[in-house]
């Protein structure tokens, strides 16, 4: 019994701790997308990951950029001759022909699947019709219950319902509007009363018009043409149509069929009849008009008794409708405060974002200024040298230093007229500082002027001055604005403190008066939903066979997306239907994508060929080194590209609906087409999907020769090396042993600093062994023999020495004795350090990631991490079969070698 | 006979070994690299003795092991400790020669000079241009003429680095340049123009064909050929020289590069001082222009401007003392991350030992049972997350389950199943610390389970034998028989774990990469950073500069710890001892 509980326990946490192994395996077989996917598996699997990551051909996206590139000499390319750019070109272009009519075949094969799923469509469409006549009754019951439940939740829901059918119910269809008279019987007796009478009127004015007509046309018709008489007869049917579709008014009968029909039939009739005959038309249309005028008459009344029984009604739901009024108003003015308060922060926004901008854009006039004000600085220096001397006897040219006076002391006024402005202000403040020493030196500078110095500096000053003259405008124009954005700034913030307690005010109020409103609003949703109901009664009613079930069970889902789900009795039988109505959407749109599909490749084929004729003449240019454009080559990626993006939709939606359905019972019996139907499509959109660039065979090849050779090195080095240790005495011996144990307390990883520094310091005169080199990271491998090498001594310990005695005795040498006894016997251990090194080496990450910089030379640690970072993040199908591939033979070997690596002696070694 | 031809062979390959090491040496002397010239000849003595000196037999053995580890286990370690001591990082990655060098070709531009518009002439051959070429360029009122130039060094990678040629004034339709006297020759339709340059060479006449220009549209599809085959090889750096005219170059202006007038920033200058006695001469860099010389402190150059404002030029690797071990204690930007880290380092190494033995110890103790069916299979089961690579598995944790959106974690345990927001696993601090922490007890506790069961196993039974004679409970026997004599053999097992988590640099760096950031460092450093993955950051991830020298103080720092924690691991499991015995 414990023993039991004791394996139930084990068993379930063995299941959570070995969850991420079942993932990774389940994961790099999936063919949808397990990164977006929102279920832990799928039915869906493929190989397809593991085949990328092994063979790694290019598809047709790859194969197009690599022609481009072919063309454009990139990389790899440029070193070619002509014609081996021309095989490349050709091998390339054959690939890519051969994929292109792979791609079409898979899809093409797949046609065979969706002709018997087009059979099976049509078999079994009749069965939804079945099905749903025996649940139609139950169906409109339904129906019918919803709507009493309606009617009777409260009165002012069933008047609101009742203005609601009076104002529509000359819009409705027939059907309808009998069901809107029955439910009006009870709450609005007058209506019906009303309506029934004005039908009755409109009947019997129809009948005395259709009595008038049939006289007339009988005393007078065999006077008239025949043509003349069906249109005599279609003016009078049309006047009853106008009637009987309740959009009857006088002005529009006049307009429509007064003045077009019966005028325009006028003089063809006064041609025809005589005038007697044709005065009695005059008094028959006469008649009609007073007719029409008579119902025009009768319908206005019936409008205004509606008009007055809507009244009624709406005076007994109350001031409801004042209610809602104020409360939209309110809601109204709210919006419109919250909306310029909104406005104002964006303002105030764009406000700071232009201070900023000034801000940044005075920074730059400052260092500019500082430029010129450094020049003017040394210039102060030269010219306080050059006045400490005594005044020049010669007389300098006073005319030069009066106007650049005149400009130093424009320029000083202009900065004290400017004030002071927060950014800058310091360079300037100096500045004018600096101009004002001259100023204040003037007759003393007057005095010198002629000394050379002098007088150069005079120009040179001139040159100085002109750009701060410049930027001072430029500096004044910014602070302007600068200033004037901040007063704005104020004025805005002032405006929404205000416009915000105003705000708050009016939330509030509608705040207030929110609940009354809502409960308007809940009762015009009933209404709105009885009135839904009511149709979709009708319609049930309607229902006969697929279409318009198909109809009846659209507008059911519109219904059901505004009024919210509701559980009526058909709700299975036409969610069956939706998924089946799926299955015609894929039946519907395959051969078309298949044909696009076909139309794409053929395209693609058109401009290759027309490629193949120029492709030489192309690269006879390219090799001149002249620039060119292929214009079929783009296309063809412009039409790939395009293709690509209309397929990973429309595709890749109908191989996700096969999937989907052939999971369904329903389905069952086409479930191996419709997974088939999936599985072609896949293969083929394998060809045309955009996959990511990667190395990972090279990575899987560098790592192990790596790995190998490293550990083959390792275990010959030091084997030789603790070889002594363990047989000879000689000085020194026990030193170098401590100095092994301490050496190996230095975690090589500790070292990557001066490991990348000795390697860049390396790669300066042996380049195979630098820094992005394996040969490289190999080396730095090698510098981790000290703990083997006292492994090994220990290894050696256990060997007898008596052997080697014998052997020694026997006339074979100490290193023979080394190579043919010891070596042989300690094999086995030998092996099994082999391993432990290779393993180490294949899993180390820290210095290959230090040391390896090209993708090309990683190793599979440091290219698996590339996978789980940047645009691939979410490949998880390529990540996960990479880590597999990867992870199983280290598994294996570690599951065998538990013995050795779990000792305490390699603990350090490979694993903690 | 073949033993003879074995023996010279041998010794012939000794004397090629040693040339090539003393070879070595002396190249390694040259270098500023005078350790590894040591080592080196150190190498080199030791293999002579040991070869030539018939005591010096076992030794023999010990020559590649040895070699090898005086270069690749002794050097870095030497190595770490000298950079530790230096400013050796961005900023400061050459020797003095070496930026003083650099400095030399720094060259400026005349504020606002205009710009020579220029046209290239280049010599066809088969109808494709060879790499001869004059180029003509005016500055709007007089033109020039230079002749194909002279590429003077080039760097590693095969980038020139200096080219040179001479350029003359074009007078009364030719130049003369040296004694090769070019003819210009002019288009019919505009005189102005100039369509070709003709030569004579060898006595035979050679014309350079207009080619290429910037202004010209109509050479734009030669722009590549020119870029690629002229400009780059010769032009980027080129100096145009006139005997009396400035010199030109390919200059910033308004960061275009285009043809202007240059001159060289800075001069050199011998400056004498006395120092203990001795005059000492030293090489001053002084600003061509202001005539000011540059200030050198601690390995930096700065230019002293008029107004005394120092600014930074360039720098070079020194010795800069302890400052490195003092940023780390005393500097108290440096120190605040230096100790959260060093904190969590501690408590990332205790919390992932402790919890993976408690978890391999329950494991253990449940298939410690003989009588329980199936124990192998359960045993071998719960290895493989200790069998698959560590990278691999973290890197699964990471993407598949811990990603914020995707990761199954949050979008399908927490979502789904429980209806529960989702957590920042790697993007909130704690929650990071928790997720490197299950992972890496995930990796650690099969190793616990197995060491746990191997100490159980030998364990005397008739130890609870006799307990039991003496009428001890299973929880008596457990604390007193049980837990102490696990805890001598597991002990120092834990020691060399906790020492292997202190560096455990791969689960770490794979899963967060030390992330998220600490807001309030200078460094990069992050809330799940140890200190190996921050001496990793700060050496190689240059996104706030490279630190080579910081970084080594840390690695020594840390080697200090994981020393400690060795010895007191030997002494726990007698390895001392052992070196004493054999």
């Amino acid at each position: 019994m414990i023993h039991a509980l004791k394996h139930i326990i084990i068993i379930a946490l063995i299941i959570i701790i070995l969850f991420p192994m079942f993932w990774i395996i389940t994961t790099s077989v999936r063919r949808d997308n397990a990164a977006f996917s929102t279920k832990l598996v799928s039915n869906r699997y493929t190989l397809q990951y593991y085949k990328d990551l092994l063979l790694n051909k290019k598809n047709v996206p790859q194969l197009i950029s690599q022609m481009k590139m072919i063309i454009n000499l990139s990389s790899e390319y440029s070193s070619m001759s002509k014609e081996e750019l021309l095989e490349t070109l050709n091998r390339t272009e054959t690939e890519l022909v051969k994929q292109l009519d792979l791609s079409i075949k898979q899809v093409e094969d797949a046609n065979e699947y969706v002709r018997r799923i087009v059979d099976f469509t049509d078999s079994k469409k009749d069965s939804f019709i079945v099905e749903f006549e025996a649940i139609k009754t139950q169906e409109r019951e339904f129906y019918e219950r919803e709507l009493e439940e309606i009617i009777n939740s409260s009165q002012s829901v069933y008047t609101r319902l009742s203005m609601d059918m009076i104002e529509n119910i000359d819009e409705v269809s027939g059907k309808e509007r009998t069901k809107y008279l029955y439910i009006l019987s009870s709450s609005s007796p007058l209506f019906v009363e009303e309506y029934e009478g004005l039908v009755k009127s409109l009947n019997n004015h129809i009948e005395f018009l259709d009595k008038e007509y049939s006289a007339w046309i009988e005393s007078y018709g065999n006077k008239m043409g025949e043509e003349l008489k069906a249109q005599t007869r279609q003016i009078q049917d049309e006047f009853k149509e106008l009637i009987k579709s309740g959009g009857f008014s006088y002005s529009k009968w006049n307009r429509e069929i007064n003045l077009k029909g019966y005028m325009g039939l006028r003089s063809q009739l006064q041609t025809e009849l005589s005038e007697t005959d044709y005065n009695s038309w005059q008094d028959l249309t006469t008649l009609f008009k007073a007719t029409a005028k008579e119902i025009d008459n009768v319908i206005s009344e019936y409008e205004m008794g509606k008009q007055e029984i809507l009244e009624t009604l709406k005076s007994s739901i109350g001031s409801q409708e004042e209610l809602t009024q104020e409360y939209l108003q309110l809601e109204a003015e709210r919006k419109l405060l919250y909306d310029s308060a909104v406005s104002m922060e964006n303002k105030l926004e764009g406000y700071q974002l232009e201070i900023m901008d000034l801000e940044d854009k005075i920074a730059i006039l400052t260092d500019k200024m500082e430029k010129a004000l450094y020049e003017l600085n040394q210039m102060k220096d030269i010219f306080a040298v050059e006045l400490s001397k005594e005044p020049s006897e010669i007389a300098g040219n006073p005319q030069r230093l009066q106007t650049l006076m005149i400009s130093i002391e424009s320029l000083i006024s202009d900065i004290q007229a400017m004030g002071d402005i927060s950014k800058g202000s310091q360079t300037i403040r100096s500045a004018w500082d600096t101009l004002a020493w001259f100023t204040k030196n003037e007759s003393r500078i007057s005095s010198h002027i002629g000394y050379e110095t002098l007088e150069n500096g005079i120009n040179v000053l001139h040159n100085a001055i002109n750009p701060i003259k410049n930027d001072i405008e430029d500096f004044a124009l910014l602070n302007e604005r600068y200033k004037q954005i901040q007063t704005d700034m104020e004025q805005v913030q002032i405006m929404i403190a205000q416009g915000s307690e105003e705000l708050d005010q009016i939330q509030k109020k509608s705040k207030e008066a929110y609940p009354q409103y809502a409960n308007i609003m809940e009762e015009e949703k009933k209404v709105k939903k009885a009135l839904g109901l009511i149709s979709l009664g009708v319609e049930v009613e309607g229902v006969s066979d697929y279409e318009s079930l198909s109809k009846y069970s659209t507008k059911l889902s519109t219904f059901v997306n505004s009024m919210g789900i509701i559980e009526n009795p058909a709700k299975k039988a036409l969610s069956d239907m939706a998924s089946f109505d799926k299955l015609v959407y894929l039946k519907k749109n395959y051969f078309d994508e298949a044909a696009y599909l076909s139309e794409t490749v053929l395209k693609i084929k058109e401009l290759l060929a027309r490629f193949d004729q120029k492709k030489k003449t192309y690269i006879n240019l390219i090799h001149a080194n002249v620039m060119i454009k292929v214009e079929e080559l783009d296309d063809i990626d412009t039409i790939q590209k395009t293709a690509y993006n209309r397929f990973s939709s429309q595709l890749n939606k109908i191989g996700r609906i096969a999937s989907d359905l052939s999971e369904r019972p329903f389905y069952s019996e086409i479930s191996g087409d419709l997974e088939k139907i999936d599985k072609n499509i896949f293969e083929s959109m394998q060809f045309w999907i955009k996959k990511p660039e990667q190395q990972f065979m090279r990575w899987l090849i560098n790592t192990i020769i790596l790995a190998v050779v490293t550990a083959g090195l390792t275990v010959l080095i030091c084997s030789l090396g603790a070889y002594p240790f363990s047989r000879m005495r000689f000085p020194g011996r026990k030193h170098g042993l401590l100095f092994l144990l301490l050496i190996q307390m230095f975690p090589i990883v500790m070292g990557m600093v001066a490991l990348y520094l000795l390697l860049r310091f390396i790669g300066q005169f042996l380049p195979g062994f630098g820094l992005d080199s394996l040969w490289g990271l190999g080396l730095i491998y090698l510098g981790n023999i000290a703990f083997n090498m006292w492994l090994l001594k220990g290894y050696f310990d256990t060997i007898p020495d008596s052997l080697e005695e014998a052997a020694m005795i026997d006339g074979s040498t100490r290193f023979q004795t080394f190579w043919r006894i010891i070596i042989p016997l300690t094999a086995p251990m030998l092996a099994v350090v082999f391993l432990i090194v290779f393993m180490a080496n294949f899993n180390e990450f820290v210095l290959a990631s230090v040391v390896l910089q090209s993708p090309r030379n990683y190793t599979f640690a440091v290219g698996l991490q590339s996978f789980s970072y940047g645009a691939y993040q979410m490949e998880w199908g390529l990540f996960t079969a990479a880590a597999l591939i990867g992870a199983l033979p280290m598994v294996i070997l570690s599951l065998s070698l538990q013995r050795y690596l779990v000792s305490g002696l390699t603990s350090g070694a490979v694993k903690g | 006979m073949l033993k003879n031809v074995a023996k010279i062979l041998l010794w012939l390959f000794i004397a090629f070994l040693n040339a090539f090491l003393t070879w070595a040496a002396i190249v390694l002397f040259s270098n500023d690299a005078q350790e590894l010239g040591i080592i080196m000849i150190i190498i080199i003595f030791f293999i002579d003795f040991a070869v030539f000196n018939p005591k010096g037999y076992p030794y023999r053995y010990t020559i590649p092991a040895l070699s090898i580890l005086l270069i690749l286990t002794v050097y870095p370690i030497f190595y770490t400790f000298k950079i530790a001591f230096t400013n050796y990082g961005t900023g400061h990655l050459f020797t003095r020669k070496q930026v003083v060098e650099q400095l030399m070709n720094t060259y400026v531009t005349d504020e606002g000079a205009l710009p020579f518009s220029y046209k290239v002439y280049v010599q066809m051959k088969d109808f494709a241009p060879t790499e001869n070429f004059v180029l003509i360029f005016d500055d709007g009122q007089e033109r020039f003429l230079s002749q194909t130039p002279r590429i003077l060094s080039r760097d590693k990678s095969g980038n020139t680095t200096r080219s040179v040629a001479e350029y003359r004034k074009i007078d009364n339709g030719g130049v003369l340049i040296g004694k090769q006297n070019y003819e210009v020759i002019y288009s019919l339709k505009d005189e102005e123009e100039i369509i070709a340059v003709e030569m004579v060479l060898d006595g035979e006449k050679k014309q350079y064909q207009y080619f290429f220009s910037f202004d010209d549209p109509d050479t734009i599809s030669n722009q590549r050929a020119f870029m690629s085959r002229i400009y780059l090889k010769y032009l980027d750096k080129i100096e145009l020289n006139h005997p009396e005219r400035s010199m030109i170059r390919f200059g910033q202006v308004y960061g275009f590069r285009k043809l202007v007038n240059a001159r060289k920033k800075y001069s050199i200058e011998k400056e004498f001082f006395e120092q203990k006695g001795n005059i000492i001469e030293r090489t001053v860099l002084v600003n061509a222009a202001t005539g000011i010389p540059l200030e050198e402190v601690d390995g930096t150059f700065y230019e002293i401007t008029p107004q005394g404002q120092r600014i930074e030029v360039g720098g070079y690797r020194g010795y800069v003392g302890a400052r490195n071990f003092e940023k780390m204690f005393t500097d108290s930007r440096f120190t605040g991350p230096f100790i959260k880290i060093l904190i969590w380092t501690f408590l990332w190494a205790i919390l992932s030992v402790l919890f993976s033995f408690v978890i391999g110890l329950g494991f253990a103790l449940v298939l410690n049972d003989s009588k329980f069916k199936g124990k192998s299979l359960y045993r071998t089961l719960l290895l493989i997350p200790w069998a698959v690579p560590a990278f691999i598995s973290v890197l699964v944790w990471r993407n598949g389950f811990f990603n914020e959106t995707y990761g199954i974690i949050n979008k399908i345990i927490l979502g789904q199943w429980f209806g529960t927001d989702a957590i920042r696993w790697l993007g909130d601090a704690f929650w990071a610390k928790v997720s490197v922490l299950i992972v890496n007890i995930w990796l650690g506790f099969p190793y616990m389970m197995m060491v746990c069961l191997g100490a159980l196993q030998s364990i005397p039974g008739n130890l609870y034998e006799a307990a039991s004679i003496d009428g001890a409970t299973k929880v008596k026997k457990f604390g007193s028989i049980t837990v102490p004599l696990l805890m001598t053999s597991v002990t120092p097992l834990l020691i060399g774990s906790f020492a292997f988590n202190f560096n455990n640099f791969t689960n770490i760096y794979l899963l967060t990469r030390g992330g998220p950031a600490m807001s309030d460092s200078l460094t990069n450093a992050g809330s799940t950073d140890i200190l190996i993955s921050y001496t990793y950051k700060l050496a190689f991830q240059g996104e706030r500069g490279q630190d080579f020298g910081y970084a080594s103080a840390i690695a020594l720092f840390i080697f200090i710890i994981v020393a400690g924690i060795s010895f007191i691991q030997f002494r726990f499991a007698g390895t001392f001892e052992e070196v004493n015995r054999g």
